[in-house]
């Protein structure tokens, strides 16, 4: 058994450094691979909260640029100390401080050595750079190295370099608690290069996340032996050693821009297929096929490993989780293009580790909650939407820092679609003291969209939605602009220009950007190309700005036409006065004028707001009247109020501005519409309700007497 | 006398007293329509016409939306719109506290002018016992709960998983509420006190209900506290009715008020419960 067991880890060992190899004798770089090529060890010290680890990095110059250096994120510097770009801007922020770190529990990334791959030594021009306005010059999450001489176009480097890492206790996305690990932005990481701009690198921010290259990893994790680990990438090998009590795991996966692993021994790990051809029906590729008009075997969804890490404690959730896993695969996959990896693991975070809702490639963190109601659709929603970042963020992959909006908005619009299309309306999640509050009280049900909508508007004013994530009013306003604000523009723009080719646009623009790093331009120019009208001003007016949209109807008055107008005439050549008691009189005569009586209807329209619809993109105005007949008219919207006239038999009963709710960003929809006869039912019901509260509260006060 | 045959007589003493309680719930009502009077323009001016309104039998996060956004510069206002009316009331309490004690020791038929009489002869007296409890109330639950609880908050501190930061969470608010009914009791005590001696020391009578409760710390308390569940056992039935209620139509409408409505009486009647319960007790005991 034991020589079993021996020929067994021999072949494993065997296999690992295979696959290294065999990684590593691809073709060069920059030619059909990604421009980035990792080779890293990394073995956690439990004891000490430390990593140790060694890395083998391969940069293709693509450029036409000789570069003369090389920027390296190290972001666990950022919990280092009170210096550092997120601690200091954690502290200005008045709204949301995210960061607390304690005494002992400071995390850091020290790289003990660089060099090339002739030996020369890096260290020595090590310099850390800290350039994004405001400046925090204690900063110390981007390092600059500076080769011996500029790497020339087409040119590969190949670099070496040890690094120490000390895990924070529970810093941003990362950190431990007891004995369980969340490990992420964990190893020197180049930056972006940019063609003529030179190295896209920036600090962590506390509002921001990240942006780098497409690269091929393969990563050795050395853990203690009882640890269950997850990781980016596919397992391809596990070497336990017996007199370390440790077990290392390689991981390998071309063509992603981040590496995230995990380790606990509290973990239950359960594996499932998705089986692509047992998901989706027939019918559904020829519809997603149709709608999207192209070929069949476009649509066709590939088969993934789902590998789930769950908390013992919420084992009771794992067909929840896959579920929804399983939802987000489809609709992703058929929607946008199929998922290009074999695998994809969902970890459910470890405990107070901070690593909650956040997104790796092909590797995610979902989160949930011990009690936690089906009709609560939280776990669901965060699973969707973290898989979904590895269509927004993984594989097209925008720049987080400078242009947030670019994956977090879009998947936030994702994720709504899909949560409505699979689950419908969500239970409002509230709790006391940890105990949903849904198995008392009837909670409101909502889309996804609704309380984005809530977010968006009330943010419009601080701050345009595409603007670089540090330079936000604050955490608040980053967060509503590039998730709920943008979310909210995106289902307004699939409002104006119909459901089917909103979702070209999308699939168009996922295909188009895959494995590449799009900017705002990318996307609107697709929107244009796709849609055939230039959209650019919906852009402006929304995306670039700080405008607040609204428009409403401010006045509907219906009076009846008079068959006699007063006033001075002249009637066959003679002049003619025509008084009250005369018009009165002559009524009385006319029975017919009795009888069909006129209705003039004077309907005021107006601009509340500054944002302005386009030239070309009127809004629709719908006028019901007393006998349930209709009118539809226009307003070009341009000016700050408009009047538009109707002449019926009848009174109107209603009018509203855009009937059909396409503009979902409209901050006020309750002023949308006019009833000409109030609704007091409506409002005594709320207003009962709100003296209830106020009886109570009263009473409640009254106690304390 | 067990607990069951004092609940039992103050359900009796607070039949005795429909008037009182009608009093109070008009006091109530109308204190409650002056306050909620402007929220009431407010959304007849913004809702009144707006085919939106429809949606505000329920909440829902377009019109709720909508009003944060035309409302949010209004919160500091409304915050303070509502905080002078709840001081206020603090003081009329105070006032009719001395209405209801005072004639539930009476035992006699509750009127208007007998009511209003014991409230006026009171209120100075239970005026200074609110004042003695202000620095109680901040002793209590500025220094005694963050004491009681720091246990719960290590444990949770400590906790592996989520069960026992819920449980020690839970079990924490549960103290809060145990501390206040405590307290509250106590207070009650000195009232009772004051008007069954006609005392006019508010610290002698503090110090005698200090020695009543004392004397008997869990019978006292125990009674409090079974009153406390029934009123408790009240709400529950009214949220479950509530839930079961339509949502729409004239004919929820009319029921849902008159359900709130019923239980606010519900609430009223506890609240003289508690001190017929508590004046039972106390006159068991001090003859």
């Amino acid at each position: 058994m034991k020589t079993l067991a021996s020929i067994f880890l021999f072949l494993a060992a065997v296999l690992c450094c295979g696959f290294s190899i065999y990684l590593w004798s691809l073709p060069a770089e920059g030619q059909d691979g990604p421009p980035l090529r990792y080779e890293i060890w990394v073995e956690l010290d439990h004891a000490q909260r430390m990593l140790h680890g060694r890395e083998a990095i391969s940069w293709t110059n693509t450029s036409r640029d000789a570069v003369p250096d090389m920027l390296f994120h190290l972001y666990y510097n950022a919990f280092k100390n009170e210096n550092s770009t997120v601690l200091e801007e954690s502290k200005e922020e008045s709204l949301l401080v995210r960061a607390r770190v304690k005494e002992g529990e400071w995390g850091w990334v020290d790289v003990k050595k660089i060099d090339l791959e002739d030996g020369r030594d890096l260290k020595p021009t090590a310099e850390f750079l800290a350039r994004d306005e405001p400046l925090h010059p204690g900063d110390q999450t981007v390092m600059r190295v500076t080769f011996p001489e500029p790497i020339a176009p087409g040119a590969t480097v190949r670099l070496r370099c040890e690094f120490e890492s000390r895990v924070p206790r529970s810093g941003m996305r990362t950190g431990y608690y007891k004995d369980s690990y969340f490990i992420a932005q964990w190893f020197p990481k180049p930056g972006v290069y940019e063609e003529g701009k030179g190295w896209n690198c920036h600090e962590y921010h506390a509002n921001a996340e990240f942006f780098a290259d497409f690269a091929d990893f393969v990563v050795h994790i050395t853990v203690p032996e009882n640890f269950v680990v997850g990781s980016s990438g596919k397992l391809e090998g596990t070497v336990p050693d017996k007199a370390k009590k440790t077990a290392t795991y390689t991981y390998g996966q071309s063509r992603i821009h981040d590496f995230a692993w995990t380790a606990s021994p509290e973990f239950i790990k359960v594996e499932r297929e998705f089986i692509g051809n047992q998901e989706v029906t027939p019918e559904e590729y020829e519809e997603t096929a149709r709608r999207l008009a192209i070929p069949l075997e476009e649509v066709k969804l590939p088969d993934v490993k789902m590998t789930l890490l769950i908390e013992k404690q919420h084992r009771s959730q794992i067909d929840r989780h896959f579920k929804a896993l399983r939802t987000a695969l489809k609709s992703y996959g058929l929607w946008y293009g199929p998922y290009p990896y074999e695998t994809i693991t969902m970890i459910d975070p470890p405990f107070r580790t901070g690593s909650g809702g956040m997104e790796y490639p092909t590797l995610f963190t979902a989160g949930t909650s011990l009690l936690k109601r089906q009709k609560v659709l939280s776990p669901e929603g965060v699973i969707i939407h973290e898989f979904g970042h590895g269509y927004w963020y993984g594989l097209v992959a925008n720049n987080e820092f400078e242009e947030a909006w670019l994956d977090e908005g879009i998947n936030t619009y994702s994720t709504g679609k899909v949560l409505a299309e699979a689950y419908g309306r969500g239970e409002f999640g509230a709790s006391f003291k940890g105990i949903p509050l849904g198995w008392l009280l009837k909670l409101p049900v909502y889309y996804d969209y609704e309380t984005d909508r809530a977010a968006a508007i009330n943010i419009a004013e601080y701050d345009p939605v595409v603007t670089p994530s540090w330079e936000f009013y604050n955490g608040g306003s980053y967060g509503a602009n590039v998730y709920m604000r943008a979310a909210t523009c995106l289902n307004t723009l699939e409002g104006l220009l119909g459901a089917d080719v909103m979702a070209r646009i999308m699939r168009t623009f996922h295909m188009g950007y895959r494995f590449k790093h799009p900017t705002t331009a990318d996307f609107i120019a697709v929107v244009n190309e796709v849609s055939g009208q230039d959209m650019n001003w919906f852009f402006n007016e929304l995306f670039f700005n700080t405008l607040n949209f609204d428009y409403g109807v401010a006045s509907v008055r219906s009076v009846e036409k008079p068959v006699h107008p007063l006033g001075v005439f002249e009637v066959n050549g003679k002049r003619e006065v025509m008084t009250v008691r005369k018009a009165a009189e002559l009524k009385k005569k006319e029975k017919s004028s009795r009888d069909n009586k006129i209705y003039v209807t004077t309907v005021t329209l107006r601009r509340f707001g500054e944002a302005k619809v386009g030239i070309g993109a009127p809004l629709k105005v719908r006028v019901v009247f007393a006998d349930g007949s209709e009118e539809i008219s226009q307003w070009d919207g341009q000016g700050r109020w408009a009047r538009l006239k109707f002449e019926k038999p009848v009174k109107a009963k209603l009018a509203e501005i855009d009937p059909d709710r396409i503009w979902l960003i409209d901050s006020n929809q309750s002023n949308n519409g006019f009833l000409i006869k109030a609704k007091r039912e409506c409002v005594f019901r709320a207003a009962a309700k709100f003296l209830f509260l106020i009886q109570n509260l009263l009473l409640a006060a009254g106690s304390v007497s | 006398m067990g607990h069951l045959k004092i609940i039992s007589n103050g359900v009796s003493a607070v039949r005795r007293n429909p008037g009182m309680i009608l009093w109070l719930w008009i006091i109530d009502f109308v204190f409650g329509i002056i306050v909620a009077a402007p929220v009431y323009f407010l959304i007849n001016k913004d809702f009144g016409h707006s085919p939106a309104g429809e949606g505000l039998g329920r909440l829902n996060f377009i019109w709720l939306g909508d009003s944060i956004y035309r409302y949010h510069n209004l919160l500091p206002a409304l915050a303070g719109w509502l905080l002078v009316p709840a001081l206020i009331f603090i003081l009329l309490s105070i006032f009719l506290n001395g209405g209801i004690i005072g004639r539930l020791a009476g035992g006699e038929k509750t009127t208007l002018q007998g009511f209003f009489a014991d409230c006026g002869k009171y209120f100075g007296r239970f005026f200074r016992v609110f004042l003695l409890s202000i620095p109680v109330y901040v002793l209590v639950f500025g220094g005694l709960v963050r004491l009681v609880s720091a246990p719960f908050k290590l444990w949770a501190k400590n906790a592996a998983g989520e069960m026992p930061v819920i449980v020690a969470s839970n079990l924490r608010f549960l103290i809060t509420i145990l501390l206040l009914s405590l307290v509250q009791m106590y207070f009650d005590y000195i009232k009772i006190d004051l008007v069954a001696r006609n005392g006019r020391k508010v610290l002698r009578a503090a110090a005698a209900a200090l020695s009543f409760v004392g004397r008997r710390f869990f019978r006292a308390w125990g009674l409090y506290l079974f009153v406390g569940l029934l009123f408790i056992a009240v709400t529950a039935v009214f949220i479950g009715v509530t839930n079961a209620l339509p949502g729409t139509g004239i004919v929820a409408f009319g029921l849902g008020f008159i359900l709130a409505q019923a239980y606010i009486l519900a609430r009223i009647s506890s609240k003289i419960l508690f001190f017929a319960t508590e004046l039972d007790l106390y006159r068991i005991f001090q003859p």
